[in-house]
């Protein structure tokens, strides 16, 4: 295992190293197979590692010194236990998946090596994440990711709006970033440890929900928050649709964000000692999902309805971590990934059916034509909506009970998350009808080709994982990490699945009526509520608002500073006394009389200092010597 | 533990000195004609300078603490007045040196022979690269204020003469701050040196003397302005130079028109070096040789220094000449590096003592960059350049890693040091910390912004822009193979200053 822990990150980093330096030179075929290949490799490696963890095995190697300076110790070492590998699993095991798509999806993009290199970069990046076993390394995963993310985002270059999405994930990433680096110097100003087992060990010696503990666990809420895309730091992912629709799949199903569900999931030990910093999380979570739901009942681009989705089901892992239950939170993780990645690849292959438009309202009736695609696909709704026995009824209705069986606040973070799951099936559904249609068209006049083999193998495998997922015993295998889940009782499990059924089936009664039956109805309701639908679809205004409150008034900040105070007040000052002093200055010449002058200069301080020196050990100094 | 044993009995640190001022003299003697000669006469010298670093740093014993030297060299000079050549290598300057004698090669590779007089230029430039190093090297006050006006002669020279736009007002400005900062420094080695005469009787100007007994007491000012203490006031004598030099807002004006100015080999030098001796200096003086003033004025010194970072990224953020853009951005990093010193503990001082490797690395990269974009393009505003991306992808490239590094990202070096610096930081004074992590959210916008807008969207401009030649890729490599080996492995570092670090007065209080 102390070999296998490496060789999952070399994997990826022979694939990014191997690419990135000489992937214009390859042929495009080998270019394809040695990036997917490389990621393929890593879940090979990861299965092993599986193998030794359900054995009982864990692993805390270090491997290098990376800083080491009085208590200040930080190692290079990985960090092996159930959670870690279940997340290195989804990573490699969805990332491999979704890596053989893009070898079809971007087979005719002339940045085919460079799109390779930066996936692999990615993957790397997020195993680096998960597997480090201190805070230092996270943060370099952490950042890593950030950076693959910008690399993707920004993928086609040429585009204004691609660039700008990169730069705005970049910056709010890095607002993240900082808030971890805080929560590190916090952790290491009161516990003298960086690494994990350190810091597990020590966590108990803080005062169990003060001030800094609490403290430490909200600043690494603000980095999780920032990588999740959560309240208020959310609004760089629906930009992110600007990359490449597989980058999309990967930061939504495999990385990116559930990086901040895993941190919250790994620092289990701090959260559960600061109570008030984990209902911070479950708020932010439950808040976020229903906030984001909401928006996606408004949207009509088929990625961005996507990137809600993800925005809220993130938020059900947030809410399920910040109440406690992490194995469900971790749960929900898998199987969405499942469901995720399928559903943003089958929509990649909807887009490419229809020359890169997105738009749901241009699209309809597609089951003759791309039923592969529609077929997965509504797999992929039914999983993520909650329809009995997909793999997305097991986690979601894991999650949502485990708050309604909480009490004070968490309960109510229950009945929205219940509220949630309807929003869910509505804009599913709605997003479903619309653009994949429920009728047969019999004559199909727009010769829609389905996609590549290569595009739509890795699509229904990854739909038989969304329905079969659920039956994996993640809990079971989380629990040497977060302990036995209580049992829940069959009366109870099955209450509350007849409730979220009946929620889902009235979100998608209101989609069929309002999308499928009656369209009318659906522009008559949108006019009387119209206000309110504006502010829903223009995201409650909230990149507005950022733009007026930080942007705008940091460039006149700047704006002010170098256009007054630097030439004006500050060289003003300074060439003011200048003038003042040699009013010849500006006349100067370097040739001619200046170079003497200048000379004059340095010479009138050498012999000021020879007149001190003598003045010194003359005892002639303005100040009485030694005290 | 070190990497290798040099032998003895040979003066390794004068031969650094000596070496650049024989190019210097065989260059001399060449013909002004012969321009590629010079050139190469000045890359061989340079690189037998860099050789020979690179063996001393292999050399150098770690965990020899309790301010101890290597390879120490010591001559009587004016016995009369305690003045001697004493010359010796610890953690504070050992990598230093080696960033001198790194950035000094580089930017004698990328001078371009058709620089007019360009004998003079490499001339200048040899004998720049012996000051320097004589400054990092020295361990007695007055040679060390000797090699520091010797730095000051060629540096205006370089600027004045072969400078571009406001040339000669910009090394007027930088001379006159300049000779204000030396002199108050002057005056202050002259009263270290006396009050040590006072207390001990014998005349000295060294540094291993004078670091024994600091000067304690005050002084009552004239004209009922109260009491100041003498260490105090020593302290503001040395540090006036040094802030100026890094510098420290606001005493900063001269730097964007200097660096403006300078051609692009002086500025690798000037920005990359120059700047990171200011620094060099307040941890080998004031917090060695004045630890209770360092405590005293500690807190102010880090305040501005906090306030350069926001104010250089601000100011960053809204350039349109991308050389200005580097300048400011460099102020904003310096900052950082003063932030480190004036936390004044064991991590925000060997942070900044990193961040001054990264910061030379980086810049030099960054500098370097911006002229292989004027070479190319004919301009350096924001404005005249797009998506040049398109036409030179290997370009695109490493300026991507170089801006990576700039804006600190984890893995990259310049996080390093900025990780120690806040956390020292941290442990002084915490609002000043987070005022930090906001430079370097900052940095993050200005530095994408730079990239951006020059190589990214479409059309590419201006037309005829071309891809790096080898010779680019070639000075630009060694830098970024440390930016990458000092992100990922640093702990060579610690490994060879901790002892040193630990040692300085300043964290035995």
């Amino acid at each position: 295992m102390d070999a296998l822990g490496p060789l999952v990150l070399l994997a990826p980093l022979v694939g990014f190293l191997l690419l990135a330096l000489f992937g214009r030179l390859l042929p495009r075929p080998l270019v394809g197979w040695i990036g997917a290949g490389a990621v393929g490799l890593a879940f090979v490696f990861a299965l092993a590692i599986l193998s030794q963890v359900l054995g009982g095995q864990t692993l805390d190697q270090t491997y290098f010194t990376w800083w080491q300076s009085g208590d200040f110790f930080v190692p290079f070492n990985l960090y092996l236990d159930p959670l870690s590998t279940l997340m290195i699993l989804v990573i490699t095991g969805i990332g491999f998946m979704i890596l053989v798509y893009s070898i079809g999806y971007m087979g005719s993009d002339p940045g085919f090596a460079r799109f390779f290199a930066y996936m692999d970069l990615f993957v790397l990046s997020m195993l680096l994440l998960v597997m480090s076993g201190n805070l230092v390394w996270l943060i370099i995963g952490w950042a890593g990711v950030g950076l693959s993310s910008y690399l993707l985002i920004g993928f086609w270059y040429e585009r204004t709006s691609a660039v700008l999405a990169a730069r705005k994930a970049f910056v709010m990433n890095t607002i993240g970033d900082v808030g971890m680096v805080f929560a590190a110097f916090m952790i290491f100003l009161n516990l003298h440890v960086l690494d994990y087992r350190g810091l597990f060990s020590r966590v108990h010696l803080l005062p169990k929900g003060g001030t800094v503990i609490t403290v430490i666990c909200l600043l690494l809420l603000v980095g999780a928050v920032a990588k999740s895309a959560q309240l208020p730091l959310h609004t760089w992912l629906p930009d992110a649709m600007e990359g490449p629709t597989p980058v999309s799949a990967l930061i939504h199903a495999a990385t990116m964000v559930t990086a901040g569900v895993y941190l919250v999931a790994r620092m289990h030990l701090l959260y559960d000692w600061a109570p008030a910093a984990a209902t911070t999380v479950a708020v932010v979570g439950g808040v976020t999902a229903f906030f984001a739901a909401t928006i996606g009942t408004s949207q009509v681009d088929i990625k961005r309805i996507l990137a809600y989705s993800t925005m809220s089901q993130i938020g059900y892992m947030f809410l399920a971590v910040g109440i406690g239950a992490y194995a469900a939170g971790m749960f929900h993780f898998m199987t969405h990934a499942f469901f995720k990645a399928l559903l943003f690849m089958a929509a990649g292959n909807v887009i490419h059916a229809f020359h890169d438009d997105q738009d749901i309202r241009h699209m309809g009736n597609l089951r003759a034509g791309l039923p592969i695609t529609f077929w997965t696909f509504l797999i992929g709704t039914l999983s993520i909506s909650g329809f009995p026995l997909f793999a997305g009824f097991f986690s979601k209705d894991e999650i949502i009970r485990a708050a309604l069986s909480a009490a004070g606040s968490e309960f109510w973070l229950g009945i929205l998350a219940l509220i949630t799951a309807g929003l869910t099936a509505f804009y599913m559904f709605r997003l479903f009808l619309t653009a994949f249609g429920w009728e047969w068209l019999a004559h199909d006049e727009r010769h829609l080709h389905e996609a590549l083999p290569v595009q739509t193998i890795p699509v229904i495998i990854l739909a038989a994982g969304a329905v079969v997922a659920g039956y994996i015993p993640v809990a079971k295998f989380l629990s040497p990490v977060f302990g036995h889940a209580a049992e829940v009782g069959a009366a109870a499990f099955w209450g509350l699945a007849a409730l979220s059924v009946l929620v889902g089936l009235i979100g998608f009664f209101f989609a069929y009526l309002l999308y499928a039956r009656r369209p009318e109805l659906a522009v008559a309701w949108r006019t009387r509520i119209a206000p309110l639908h504006a502010l829903v679809e223009h995201k409650y205004y909230i990149d507005e608002l950022y733009d007026r409150v930080f942007v705008r008034p940091g460039f006149a900040l700047a704006r002010f500073l170098n256009d007054v105070i630097e030439t004006r007040v500050i060289d003003g000052a300074v060439n003011g006394l200048a003038d003042f002093v040699m009013v010849e200055a500006r006349e100067f010449r370097l040739i001619q009389t200046g170079r003497v002058r200048n000379y004059g200069l340095v010479m009138l301080g050498g012999a000021l200092g020879v007149v001190l020196i003598v003045a010194a050990f003359l005892g002639y100094l303005p100040f009485r010597l030694g005290g | 533990m070190s990497w290798f044993t040099l032998p003895g009995g040979v003066p390794w640190l004068t031969l650094t000195l000596v070496i650049p001022l024989a190019g210097a003299l065989l260059v001399a003697l060449a013909p002004a004609v012969a321009k590629n000669v010079i050139k190469q006469l000045g890359i061989v010298s340079a690189l037998i300078t860099l050789l020979l670093v690179l063996a001393i740093i292999g050399g150098y014993q770690h965990g020899m603490g309790n301010l101890h030297f290597q390879f120490e060299e010591s001559l009587k000079w004016i016995p009369s007045a305690g003045i001697s050549y004493h010359l010796g290598v610890d953690g504070l300057s050992l990598f230093l040196l080696g960033l001198n004698a790194l950035l000094f090669l580089l930017a004698i590779v990328v001078a371009d022979p058709v620089t007019p007089r360009f004998k003079e230029f490499i001339l200048l430039f040899l004998i720049l690269e012996a000051a320097t190093a004589g400054i990092l090297l020295s361990l007695d006050l007055i040679l060390f204020y000797v090699f520091w006006e010797a730095m000051l002669v060629p540096l205006y020279f370089l600027i004045g003469v072969w400078g571009e736009g406001r040339r000669v007002y910009a090394a007027f400005k930088f001379l006159i701050y300049t000779v204000i900062g030396s002199f108050a420094m002057l005056v202050a080695i002259l009263a270290v040196a006396a009050i040590n005469f006072s207390q001990t009787g014998k005349p000295s100007f060294d540094w291993t003397q004078l670091i024994l007994h600091p000067a304690s007491g005050s002084w009552q000012m004239p004209l009922g302005l109260g009491t100041i203490g003498i260490q105090q006031l020593l302290f503001i004598g040395f540090a006036l130079a040094f802030l100026i030099k890094m510098p420290i807002f606001p005493l900063h004006t001269w730097l964007p028109v200097a660096y403006t100015s300078a051609p692009i080999p002086v500025v690798i030098v000037f920005a990359g070096l120059v700047s990171k001796l200011g620094a060099y200096g307040l941890v080998r003086f004031n917090l060695a040789l004045f630890p209770d003033a360092a405590h005293s004025f500690g807190p102010f010194l880090a305040l501005l220094a906090t306030i350069g970072i926001l104010y250089g990224a601000f100011m960053a953020l809204v350039q349109t000449d991308l050389k200005r853009l580097v300048a400011y951005a460099s102020m904003s990093h310096l900052g950082f590096i003063g932030l480190g010193i004036f936390a004044a503990n064991l991590l925000g001082i060997e942070g900044a003592l990193v961040q001054m490797i990264n910061h030379g690395v980086i810049i030099a990269a960054l500098f370097l960059i911006v002229g292989m974009i004027e070479r190319r393009a004919g301009t350096r505003l924001r404005a005249e350049l797009l998506g040049l991306a398109a036409v030179a992808p290997v370009f695109a490239a490493l300026f991507l890693i170089v801006s990576l590094a700039a804006l600190g990202l984890p893995g990259l070096n310049g996080f390093v040091g900025e990780f120690l610096i806040m956390l020292g930081a941290w442990t002084a004074f915490v609002p000043l910390a987070v005022a930090a992590g906001i430079g370097v959210i900052l940095a993050a916008w200005y530095v994408l912004r730079f990239y951006q807008g020059s190589f990214q969207e479409t059309p590419p401009k201006p037309a005829g822009f071309t891809e790096l030649r080898w010779v680019d890729t070639g000075v630009l490599i060694p830098l970024l193979a440390l930016m990458v080996v000092i992100g990922i492995s640093p702990n060579f570092f610690p490994a060879a200053v901790d002892a040193t670090v630990k040692a300085l007065p300043v964290l035995l209080r």
